[in-house]
């Protein structure tokens, strides 16, 4: 089971599914995996593959991680989710930790993906009705930023941001010096 | 790196325990600055594991807590007007449990 599932993951990349790209490397461009060739480690457990480098554009190793199906297979640059490689219709799956829209629709189809995708891979899905964002699905780990405490908190640092009620630090010295006088101006 | 702060991240700096002021500071002097300076910002050098920093949409959460209240903070990099990054603090505060 387990070589058949590598052979899967295997069979997958070196079919260079379109559109796959890599994306994270310090100033390098986004990466085609179409028409990949390299090598491939699979790790003891069978789950971790880790394949390249890839044309030398890139120093970190890339890693797909698989998690018992080719649906459920995700990218990792060194330790940073950079693709989500699955199709869903037509559209490519959004990187981790990206927002995108879906109908409500197309979201019944998909449901048990997009929970999926957000569980693993960070992915907010807004669901969207006759153009009208109704409701999203949103990493539990990932909920409280959604409560209405810190959604005050955003749209007051969106408000002190337009009226430029901000401080600028020129270095991390400033910055740790900042958090010293908050200190003791708080009472520290 | 730049940083800026908002009024209201200041004033809900301000408001915390003293103590959970330093663990922020601690969090952010020992391990989030060593990251930054690494190039964790630009994709060369892993973000700290302790401090679960992730984007939730456009901003990124810190923990810089796990124990009582979970601390976390929510914060912006982009580049500034002279296309240099700058890191903008924009809330910090308690995991909100619901």
């Amino acid at each position: 089971m387990r070589r058949l599932r590598v052979l899967v993951v295997l069979s997958w990349i070196a079919a260079g599914a379109c559109g796959i790209g890599v994306s994270g490397c310090a100033g390098a461009p986004a990466i085609s995996y179409t028409g990949y060739s390299g090598t491939a480690i699979v790790s003891a457990d069978g789950r971790t593959l880790t394949v390249g480098p890839y044309r030398g554009a890139c120093p970190a190793k890339v890693s797909a991680v698989a998690r018992e199906s080719r649906s459920k297979v995700a990218l990792f640059l060194g330790t940073t989710y950079v693709r989500y490689a699955r199709y869903m219709s037509e559209n490519a799956v959004p990187l981790p930790y990206e927002v995108q829209e879906m109908t409500t629709t197309e979201a019944r189809k998909h449901l048990p993906e997009l929970v999926n995708m957000a569980a693993y891979g960070h992915v907010t899905t807004v669901l969207v009705r006759d153009g009208r964002r109704l409701a999203r699905i949103v990493p539990e780990e990932d909920a409280w930023v959604y409560s209405p405490g810190w959604q005050d908190k955003l749209r007051q640092a969106e408000d002190d941001l337009a009226a430029g009620r901000t401080q600028t630090f020129a270095d991390d010295g400033e910055f740790l010096r900042h958090l010293d006088d908050i200190d003791d101006e708080a009472g520290g | 790196m730049k940083y800026r702060t908002t009024a209201g991240f200041d004033a809900a700096l301000a408001k915390l325990p003293r103590e959970h002021r330093k663990l922020f500071t601690e969090a952010v002097s020992g391990h989030l600055i060593p990251a930054l300076a690494a190039g964790a910002h630009r994709g060369t050098a892993p973000w700290p594991t302790r401090l679960r920093i992730h984007k939730i949409g456009e901003v990124y959460s810190l923990t810089w807590s796990f124990s009582g209240p979970d601390g976390r903070a929510l914060f912006t990099i982009g580049p500034d007007s002279d296309g240099e990054p700058l890191l903008t603090w924009l809330a910090v505060g308690y995991h909100d449990i619901y």
